[in-house]
């Protein structure tokens, strides 16, 4: 039976999917707040101490009663994380030490449960240890009705106190008017945290379900500013990774969920971080790249206009070596940027020479309007001398834009004259 | 003219890709004390870093005595702002003040007992002697500053570099920082002080180098010290250098074009 | 005898973990190691894979590699993609620990590698594998590697001690004397990885954590210099393995496990004691500290 099939088929595989998905949502969401709060490490540690809390109320209970099991797990969290605070209040240790001394000796006692416990032949022990890396074909149909009930109490605690953990991310001063709201939410924000890694411990394992509380919202970040957004987003993005996790371990049973999860979710991490528009590597490049041939074929209209300036008749058109004696241009590059300069109708070209179109002036005089308004500011405002300006309006002459242009203009009173006493063309237009 | 100990020129630094300092030019007399003035935000502590190597320049150079830095590094003593460490560290107060012989001990070599013995007498010229066993936690502010000074005095330099040194400290330890940098300056070294008290500055410093983004001014400080520099120095900053700054980061524009200053006269 | 094996074993690799850790700690980077601990693993699977057995250097550099290969990841999503440091940290050693995990799934047969292992660590089993030069029987081939790894990383600590130390104190102050922060911050971070690697055989993944940051976080508590602090780190992980041992055979429970748990308890009673400890030693202008 291919997936899909068995998708809407066989109950125990919807029940594996729904419960994945359903946990990647809760922490993706949930993650998205912790992130904001730069306490995603902090999930890390809960995550892993959870683990003697689940041993401990195995062994008090005596089966895997997914509710004891739950409750063991929230308490030792919440253990935890009061124990990495504590650490930190009481003594000079900094928040990463305190971290990880929490998540390595609390996994450890957790370790030694899961040792005495097995030692203890309990015949019910067995998957206990799905707790480590997880087993999302575990899922049962009771494990899905806790996710179930209790992941629409985290949803909806998220939904109502939505502005409250908004504050809490982006505004602390704001309610630390009342200091005591602050806690209040802090605590509310922890329980919820805490909560989720319990109820996803399980199907995904220790180290994997901290990653679902980072990388969704990592790669949801790298597309927008928006706290609603981001949130929809880190959702989005779990959805798409809990799906392929759960996919793939069905397809290839020996396969644990929480790694192809995590795997799928960092796939997307990489390439939000690399693609994003605003915030990627490669767009990155492409607009450095952009500007520098922007800067370059303003430089050739530059330098045309130049020439025509310092020529006393009217030429018509000017060889590559007149071009190259202007400026130090890349031979080849020059010859391409020519032809696509011309293909934009801001040059005309006759024989092997080329000339500005009334375009192709107009659009040169304008960068060196920008370029002598830059430098008559520099010496004017900024206090430089005359002799030292003119490299830092030969970058900024290609980045003024029209409305930098008006308010340089308007600061230095319309000028005629640069501060080498040229003419500043284009007052007029 | 006096020798040149310190050379900016048109020394542009960006930090986050977004220009701070603008064509800064200026040249620091040996053996003097000069103070470098700004309000905050003003880019003086980028510039004392831009100094030192710490943040790449985009344009423009320093020099040092007349050359580059790497060729200096054992004339010249930088004390960072005390807030710049974590004093939680373990260590004892004569340990940090051992690291400023490193510059003439090297990484690996023995310390000599002259080692030793400079850095006793640097703890003794900021009073701290008493407290070289001392763990730096358990310094007050003014005393983590004398022992940031005293590891710069071990080493012994030509040329100190002092980022805020008085700031947040207590009244006697300005005093006495003072009078260590005015006993400096007799020895014939050269002291640069980043500074923010108009009050003091006239008393403690010989030049003056008033800098908001861009270089005010500077030079000796009763011909400086006007209330036109200090307008414009104090007077907020220039918006539409400001907005240029902006406009550079968001669009990851260069602050320089590549080989533009090969032809310098054609524009 | 048997019981010695394992503690001489334990004894030099929490060593080991003690001298870099006491690194680690001081610059703040305690999470790293956790993400060089995770990030190995699927650096000794691929190395297993490839050189086909675990005895080779290949296996060790393979793992090293990654583990220094998880920093170099981390510092990118920091510098380039811009990433909150914690994130990074997240999302990078997650990732590698992902893959490590599937590798073991897929090739953990062949490769003899199982995930109780990567948790558990094989440290009961340290007399099974003998070191024999010439037909002679010198000890378990772990306990050799492990001291080994100490004597190699003292040396390193030893001759490197001014340039980690400043380093880690005042990362720009070095630079201004010209020394180069990036190549000690890599020093370190080779040798984290190659202490991970080494002790993940007997530890397992997660309980390397344990040894690297907590008996150095209990010297930090007190420690008066960075050399006392790595002697008492050396002190602390002694009593910590020790203690641990024998609390593993009196409940018969995992022994990382116990060790893991008992540096917690250790840490945490010193916290707890530190107050009466240092107060008949305190000194008398305290007045004077302030909050830097």
């Amino acid at each position: 039976m291919s997936f899909f099939e068995a998708l809407f088929q066989n109950p125990s595989v919807q029940w594996v999917v729904l419960g994945t998905v359903g946990l990647a949502v809760l922490g993706s969401s949930v993650g998205t707040f912790n992130f904001l709060q730069k306490r995603s490490l902090i999930g890390d540690a809960v995550s892993h101490a959870l683990l003697p809390g689940i041993c401990l109320a195995f062994i008090l209970k005596g089966n895997k009663d997914p509710l004891a099991l739950l409750v063991g797990a929230f308490i030792s969290g919440w253990i935890a994380l009061l124990v990495i605070d504590l650490i930190q209040s009481k003594s000079k240790t900094k928040s990463d030490t305190a971290i990880a001394i929490v998540l390595s000796g609390f996994f450890g006692l957790g370790i030694v449960f899961l040792t005495l416990i097995q030692s203890s032949e309990n015949a019910n022990q067995a998957g206990l240890d799905a707790f480590l890396f997880g087993n999302a074909a575990s899922i049962q149909k009771a494990d899905l009705l806790n996710i179930a009930m209790f992941g629409s109490f985290i949803l909806l605690s998220l939904f109502l106190g939505f502005r409250a953990f908004k504050a809490l991310c982006f505004d602390k001063d704001f309610i630390a008017a009342g200091g005591f709201r602050v806690k209040l939410i802090q605590f509310w924000l922890s329980s919820i945290t805490v909560l989720t890694i319990c109820l996803g411990v399980q199907a995904l394992g220790v180290v994997l379900m901290a990653a679902l509380l980072i990388t969704p919202a990592v790669a949801a970040r790298a597309w927008t500013n928006k706290l609603g957004n981001l949130i929809f987003l880190s959702s989005g993005i779990g959805i798409i990774s809990g799906f392929v996790g759960a996919w793939i371990s069905y397809e290839s049973p020996s396969m644990p969920t929480g790694p192809w999860v995590v795997l799928t979710a960092s796939a997307i991490v990489l390439v939000s971080l690399v693609f994003s528009p605003k915030r990627g590597v490669v767009p990155r490049y492409f607009r450095q790249k952009a500007n520098q041939k922007k800067i370059q074929s303003e430089n050739i209209l530059k330098a045309l206009f130049h020439l025509e300036e310092n020529s006393e008749t009217a030429s018509t058109g000017y060889s590559l070596k007149d071009l190259l004696s202007m400026r130090a241009f890349q031979r080849d590059q020059l010859v391409g940027a020519l032809k696509a300069l011309v293909r934009k109708n801001l040059l005309l070209e006759e024989d092997g020479t080329y000339s500005l179109s009334s375009l192709g002036r107009q659009k040169a005089g304008k960068v060196v309007r920008n370029h002598r308004l830059w430098e008559l500011y520099l010496t004017q405002y900024v206090g430089m001398e005359a002799d030292h300006v003119h490299e830092d309006a030969e970058a900024m002459e290609h980045l003024i834009t029209p409305e930098l242009e008006k308010e340089l203009s308007k600061v230095l009173n319309h000028p005629e004259y640069d501060p080498h006493q040229r003419q500043i063309p284009g007052k007029h237009d | 003219m006096k020798e040149i100990a310190l050379e900016a020129h048109n020394l542009t630094v960006s930090y986050h890709r977004k220009p701070v300092l603008w064509n800064i030019d200026f040249k620091i007399p040996a053996g003097e004390i000069i103070g470098i003035m700004g309000p905050n935000g003003a880019g003086k502590s980028t510039l004392l870093k831009s100094i030192m190597g710490l943040v790449p320049a985009s344009s423009g150079y320093v020099r040092i005595f007349n050359q580059n830095l790497k060729t200096q590094r054992k004339k010249i003593a930088y004390v960072p702002q005390r807030q710049s460490v974590d004093w939680d560290f373990p260590a004892r107060v004569i340990d940090v003040v051992k690291m400023g012989r490193y510059t003439h001990t090297g990484l690996f070599r023995r310390f000599k007992p002259m080692d030793y013995e400079k850095a006793k007498s640097a703890l003794e010229k900021v009073g701290m002697l008493a407290f070289a066993e001392r763990q730096i936690a358990q310094l007050s502010g003014g005393q983590q500053q004398r022992v940031f000074l005293a590891r710069a005095l071990a080493q012994e330099a030509e040329l100190y570099i002092l980022d805020e040194p008085f700031a947040g400290v207590d009244a006697a330890t300005e005093e006495a920082l003072i009078k260590i940098i005015r006993d400096l300056k007799s020895q014939g070294k050269t002291m640069v002080v980043v500074h923010h008290d108009l009050q003091t500055c006239r008393e403690y410093f010989s030049h003056l180098v008033f800098i908001n983004a861009r270089l005010v001014a500077s030079g000796p400080t009763q011909e400086v010290f006007t209330e036109k520099n200090l307008a414009s120095t104090y007077g907020g900053k220039l918006t539409l250098l400001s907005k240029m700054a902006e406009l550079v980061a968001e669009k990851e524009f260069p602050v320089r074009e590549k080989g533009s200053s090969e032809f310098k006269k054609s524009s | 005898m048997i019981d010695l094996e394992i503690i001489l074993t334990a004894v030099f690799i929490a060593w080991a973990c003690a001298l870099v850790g006491s690194f680690l700690v001081t610059r703040e980077m305690a999470m790293v190691g956790d993400a060089i601990a995770h990030a190995v693993l699927p650096g000794i699977v691929l190395a297993y894979l490839i050189s086909g057995g675990r005895d080779s250097l290949w296996m060790l550099t393979g793992a090293c590699l990654a583990g220094v290969f998880v920093t170099l990841c981390i510092e990118w999503v920091q510098k380039k993609a811009r990433v909150q440091s914690d994130a990074a940290i997240g999302i990078s050693y997650t990732f590698l620990f992902a893959i490590g995990v599937i590798l073991v799934s897929k090739y953990g047969q062949t490769v003899d590698l199982d995930q109780d292992c990567v948790l558990y660590g094989e440290i009961a089993y340290v007399p099974l594998d003998r070191w024999m030069l010439g037909g002679l029987d010198m000890g378990p081939r772990q306990t050799w590697i492990g001291l080994g790894l100490f004597t190699g990383l003292s040396v390193l600590i030893f001759r490197g001690f001014r340039a980690l130390t400043l380093t880690s104190f005042d990362p720009s102050y070095a630079a201004t004397l010209g020394i180069s922060v990036a190549v000690w911050h890599y020093a370190l971070m080779g040798a984290v990885s190659l202490t991970t690697v080494v002790s993940f055989e007997s530890v397992g993944a997660i309980l390397v954590v344990a040894l690297v940051v907590i008996p150095p976080a209990t010297a930090y508590l007190f420690a008066k210099t960075i050399k006392n602090m790595i002697l008492l780190a050396l002190g602390f992980s002694t009593t910590m393995v020790v203690s641990g041992y024998y609390v593993s055979a009196w409940l018969d429970v995992s022994i990382s496990g116990s060790m893991a748990t008992t540096g917690l308890v250790q840490f945490l009673l010193v916290m707890g004691l530190k107050p009466l400890l240092i107060q008949s030693e305190k000194i008398p202008s305290h007045g004077l500290k302030s909050k830097g």
